[in-house]
This record gives C-alpha cells, sequence and structure tokens, in this order.
C-alpha cells in the first residue's frame, strides 16, 4: 500500500511539475518526493530513494544521466538529520530544511550540468529559479514530519 | 558524525561524478527514456480532460463579454470592410499565385502543445505530434505570427520545441527595414538578443526581425520579434540589442511545423 502511495506520487510529481508554471518557474516536486525518503526511512532509504528519482528525472528531462541522481540524493541523504538526534523537528525547522535542500539539491543539478554539459540558463535566471523552486517547496515541509514525530 | 554514516554519500559523489564523465565523453546514456512516453500521455490525458471541464464554463463567463465586444468590432470592420476589400482581394490573388506552390511544399504538420517541457531549466514545450506524421529534428515551428522556435527533438508520437527565447537558441536574422544581418540567440529570461550588430548600424526600438535564411534551418522571412532595447556596451564595436518575440510565447494553444 505504501509503495504505491509512493509510486503515485512519484508519477504526480513530474506530471505537476511539467504543467505548473508559477512565475515562470516549474516546481521542484520530486525534491520533495526525495525529503520524503530521507525524513521518512533514514540516510540509506534518503540517498537510494532520491537517487531513483533523481535518476528516472535525468532521464526523463534527456540530459546527461548524473545531476540530479546527485542533487536529489543529496537531499534524501541530508534530510535524514533532521529525524535523528542532531535535531529536535519542528513545522519551522521542516519548511526550512525543505527550502535550504531544494535550493542545495537545485544548485547541485546546474552545477554537474554546467560542468559536464553546458551552462543551463543565465546566472541572474538560475538564482532566481532555484529560489522561486525553494520557496514553492516550502509548504510540505510542514506537513512531511520524521517518524519519531508522528 | 561517522565515516560509517557519511560513506553512502560519497558513493553517491563517486558513482554521480563517474556517470557524468563517463557521458560527457562518451555520450548520453538514458535508461528509463520509455518513461517521458508514458507520462507524456498522461501529461496529453490530462490537458484534454482539463480543456473538457474547463470550457463550457470559460465560455459561460466569456459569452456576454464576447457579445459586446464583437457588436464593436463589427460595426468597426463594417467601415474597414469596405476600405480593405479591393487591396485585399488584390494582394490575396498575388499572393495565392507565388507562395502556394512554396506554402505546400514547406507544411508538415499542425500540433496540438500538451505541456511545457520536462526540463525546468528550459523554455521548452512538448507537443503532440512526432516523427510518424513527417516531424524531424530542427524543423522549424511557427504561429500565424511568426516564428516561435525548432524542433528539438523527437519521438513516435510527440516533438520537443525549443523557443526562440532559450539559452541554446540561435537563428541567422536581419533587420527587416535595414536589411542587415545578425544572429538572434535566446537568453533563457524571456527575452533575446541581437549579436554583432557594428556599432554604426542603426536600429532603433520597434525594428522587426526576421530569419534570414542563411542558417539553412529557416525558411527566408519569418518574423521573430521587434527590437525593444539598444544600448552601446563599453568599447565593443558591436550594440547590445534585445529583442522581444513577435509571439506571446506563454500563450500558445497550436503551432505550425514547417520545414527548410
Amino acid at each position: 500500500m505504501k509503495a504505491v502511495f509512493l509510486i503515485i506520487a512519484m508519477v504526480l510529481a513530474f506530471v505537476i511539475q511539467m504543467k505548473i508554471r508559477i512565475f515562470g518557474v516549474s516546481p521542484d516536486l520530486t525534491a520533495v518526493v526525495a525529503y520524503y525518503f530521507g525524513l521518512r526511512g533514514g540516510a540509506m532509504k534518503g540517498i537510494l530513494g532520491g537517487s531513483l528519482v533523481g535518476i528516472i528525472e535525468d532521464s526523463v528531462e534527456g540530459i546527461i544521466l548524473g545531476p540530479n541522481l546527485l542533487g536529489k540524493g543529496m537531499i534524501g541523504f541530508f534530510s535524514s538529520f533532521l529525524s535523528g538526534s542532531l535535531f529536535r523537528w519542528t513545522p519551522l525547522l521542516g519548511t526550512v530544511s525543505l527550502f535550504a535542500l531544494t535550493v542545495l539539491g537545485g544548485a547541485a543539478v546546474v552545477f554537474s550540468r554546467s560542468i559536464f554539459e553546458s551552462v543551463p540558463s543565465s546566472m541572474s535566471r538560475l538564482v532566481f529559479v532555484l529560489l522561486g523552486q525553494g520557496v514553492i517547496n516550502m509548504f510540505p515541509g510542514v506537513l512531511i514530519r520524521p517518524r519519531n514525530v508522528d | 558524525m561517522s565515516i560509517r554514516r557519511l560513506f553512502p554519500f560519497f558513493l553517491l559523489l563517486v558513482v554521480s561524478v563517474t556517470l557524468m564523465t563517463y557521458q560527457s565523453n562518451k555520450g548520453r546514456i538514458a535508461p528509463f527514456k520509455f518513461l517521458s512516453g508514458p507520462l507524456n500521455t498522461l501529461n496529453n490525458a490530462i490537458h484534454s480532460l482539463s480543456v473538457s471541464v474547463r470550457e463550457p464554463f470559460q465560455r459561460a463567463m466569456l459569452r456576454e463579454e464576447e457579445n459586446r465586444k464583437l457588436r464593436e468590432e463589427v460595426n468597426k470592420l463594417r467601415m474597414e470592410q469596405e476600405e480593405y476589400r479591393e487591396t485585399f482581394f488584390e494582394n490575396q490573388r498575388l499572393r495565392d499565385i507565388l507562395s502556394l506552390k512554396e506554402r505546400e511544399k514547406r507544411y508538415v504538420a499542425t500540433a496540438r502543445i500538451i505541456s511545457r517541457g520536462e526540463d525546468p531549466w528550459s523554455n521548452t514545450l512538448v507537443v503532440e505530434k512526432g516523427s510518424r506524421d513527417g516531424i524531424a529534428k530542427d524543423m522549424a515551428v511557427i504561429t500565424p505570427i511568426g516564428l516561435i522556435g525548432k524542433v528539438s527533438s523527437v519521438s513516435d508520437r510527440y516533438s520537443h520545441v525549443l523557443l526562440v527565447t532559450d539559452m541554446n537558441f540561435s537563428a541567422a536574422v536581419k533587420i527587416q527595414e535595414t536589411r542587415e544581418d545578425a544572429i538572434l540567440s535566446g537568453t533563457g529570461a524571456g527575452y533575446c538578443i541581437l549579436k554583432y550588430v557594428p556599432e554604426e548600424e542603426k536600429v532603433k526600438p520597434g525594428d522587426i526581425i526576421v530569419t534570414s535564411g542563411f542558417d539553412d534551418l529557416f525558411p527566408q522571412e519569418l518574423v521573430i520579434g521587434y527590437v525593444t532595447r539598444v544600448a552601446k556596451k563599453g568599447a565593443s564595436i558591436f550594440q547590445q540589442v534585445e529583442v522581444a518575440p513577435a509571439q506571446d510565447l506563454t500563450k500558445l494553444d497550436e503551432v505550425v511545423i514547417v520545414k527548410r
């Protein structure tokens, strides 16, 4: 049941982020899925789930395989720290973390593509899109909680 | 933090960097590319569903406003009609004779836009026709207003269109009035720039930019946009010219694909 829910969430994330643009910015909903994997499942599941989402995203986008694999894998890995003893999860921490991790993951994608492929857009546009995606993604951060808070 | 906990992260770094290095030398590998088709099909279905739900409501809401506008327009058009009738028929006759053969030869397909491209960094569109409709990579994509982009990739049933505003788009163009050649490139930020326009060339806001056909990609004389800003850039011998697309790229429903 949980696996079906995750598959549906992944498909919806891909479809919605292809359809929607807010002020010209496509939301990075797959980052939220990777965040969910890490926050709920820990470091290993986070990194594996995030990498799976990322590698599919790379293939679907038609770019080289790796930038999203790295970016989403990083989000999955780092989000696992929020459920450990290092932080005490609060809705505000969730919101800020999801913003920061979305920007971090996006920056990893842009950085990788700039090195191994080509610079995907102008610098001002990249910064605008990265911050925009972070802001759009902040809101699910209130709802997605670690297991130990349920 | 223990090394053991960081090990998966280092592994991720090594695997992804190795993959990207390999592909930058040997070309792309895409094991899940097959998922692109079902995703586009799903998008197409959602698009059709949302259109069928939205349209009756939109029609009802717009009807009253539309009627008022139409009445005004009918009065205006009646006045203009007589004036233009003679010119129109003469123009149409000449144009039909001259361009009919060329037009039919270039036309490939008319396609509905089903979504924005999957890559959030690019300015691309997905259209619901592909190689089985005769579409091939690098064909020009136009609307009645002018050129909006080119086909960047094609699958059996879908094609991706790279818009003129994308950073990776370039076309050989002319300034319509002065016939000065230039290269038009996208910026990724909703407008384009003209490259290699000499400082002494007189360019002014409002000048229309058309394709020159020198790049062997696009037919000649397709309108792309108009100059919005001209500036001198330091000691450069070229001017900095910004061009806005003639067609509003956020309000597209259908496009026409033509070959060179």
